[in-house]
């Protein structure tokens, strides 16, 4: 009984084949719709060819022009290489008024049977201002004195931790050469007997941090 | 059942578009009838219509010839399980336990009596999960253990949601029985 039920529902159903009443389609809009959705997948296979195909176009351009056209930047050979000359990086501190020496190192390239030896040049660090344009010849006859020296000098010298001052030295003029060495980090001050304080014990050296 | 013969079909194969708008204009209304019983919805019931349409017509190679009939069977097919996949989506087939129903009196009577467009309305009005048991038990004819695979659901519960939906048939049609001589439905 209950299928002969079901099989009345099935056939009542099926023999429904047209559209609701209450319900209106315009059927090309939704043919061009479903035609429409259909097309994309082209496409898609066209781009996904495009990849490939631009990568081999490159390639081949490359092979016919050769390297020709690659601008001469981007050759190692071709590259002009940068000026070396000690002084050619040294740029003047404009805001400056006066320059103060700076240490400038030529290192050698190291190899394992020589010993590095390190050549210590001193260069003085020059404001160039435009009020003092016409000191620069100045300069450069300072800075050839100090060049020549410093090579006179340049042995094997021990790095002063500390600068002894003797009180009861005379003041000395001071030598450019020995100026020219690195900062000292310490100044000792020696005193003699009667110039000790009373807190002070005889020969005993007095030492200050020169910088912080 | 909408009938197409094999040339026609080679010539949608060869996507021939008078011919494919021919299958298109042939198969929308029926079509639109079954996943309707399904979804309900006039918008989802389009949308279901036009996406089953899509892939019948972008697997039209894979369709393999039998009778006349059999790319409407397809197409049909297709449009159910894409009617499934929106209800699946929206819905937890997952329902009730198993109960036990008393037998159902016979109504057949009524049901020839009626007409197909009051039957559709009358299923239309069930719950989601007692109409698509329904629809796939009596209409495409699936057996319990089928329908149980196809909606992730166990197969003691399509039976009892094939039951309820009976169940609930048989008010509605006591409801029918009730008026008279005015229209059911509406």
């Amino acid at each position: 009984m209950e299928h002969l039920e079901n099989n009345i529902i099935r056939k009542k159903l099926e023999s429904l084949e047209e559209l609701p009443s209450n319900y209106e389609v315009n059927l090309a809009s939704k043919f061009d719709l479903v035609m429409q959705a259909n097309q994309p997948k082209k496409k898609n296979y066209l781009l996904w060819l495009a990849v490939p195909a631009s990568i081999a176009a490159s390639f081949i351009l490359f092979l016919i022009f050769g390297q020709s056209n690659i601008p001469s930047t981007l050759i190692a050979s071709k590259v002009k290489k940068p000026q070396t000359s000690k002084f050619d990086n040294i740029k003047p501190q404009k805001q400056m008024a006066i320059g103060f020496p700076i240490r400038v190192k030529n290192k050698k390239a190291i190899s394992p049977s020589k010993k590095v030896e390190s050549k210590t040049t001193i260069v003085p660090q020059l404001a160039v201002n435009t009020k003092q344009e016409n000191k620069t010849d100045q300069i450069d006859s300072l800075v050839s004195e100090i060049q020549i020296v410093s090579n006179n000098s340049n042995q094997k010298q021990k790095k002063s931790r500390f600068r002894e001052i003797d009180f009861n030295d005379q003041v000395l003029p001071v030598n450019l050469a020995s100026e020219s060495k690195k900062e000292p980090n310490f100044i000792r001050f020696k005193f003699s007997d009667g110039a000790a304080i009373n807190s002070i014990q005889p020969e005993k050296v007095l030492s200050y941090r020169q910088s912080f | 059942m909408k009938t197409f013969t094999k040339h026609q079909i080679e010539l949608c194969r060869k996507a021939d578009r008078s011919t494919q708008r021919l299958v298109f204009d042939a198969l929308y209304a029926p079509m639109f009838r079954i996943c309707q019983r399904y979804l309900v919805h006039t918008a989802q019931t389009e949308d279901c219509v036009l996406k089953g349409m899509m892939k019948m017509f972008q697997e039209i190679d894979s369709f393999i010839f039998e009778d006349e009939t059999s790319l409407f069977k397809w197409l049909r097919q297709i449009v159910v399980n894409e009617a499934l996949m929106e209800l699946r989506k929206k819905n937890n087939f997952y329902l009730m336990p198993e109960e036990s129903f008393p037998e159902i009196a016979d109504q057949q009577d009524i049901l020839s009596a009626m007409h197909a467009e009051d039957i559709n309305k009358m299923i239309l009005k069930l719950p989601t999960g007692y109409r698509t048991v329904l629809n796939l038990f009596v209409v495409e004819g699936y057996s319990h253990k089928e329908i149980a695979e196809m909606l992730n659901i166990k197969e003691s519960t399509s039976k009892t949601q094939y039951m309820k939906a009976k169940s609930k048939l048989k008010e509605i049609l006591e409801n029918y029985r009730g008026e008279a001589n005015g229209t059911f439905g509406e």
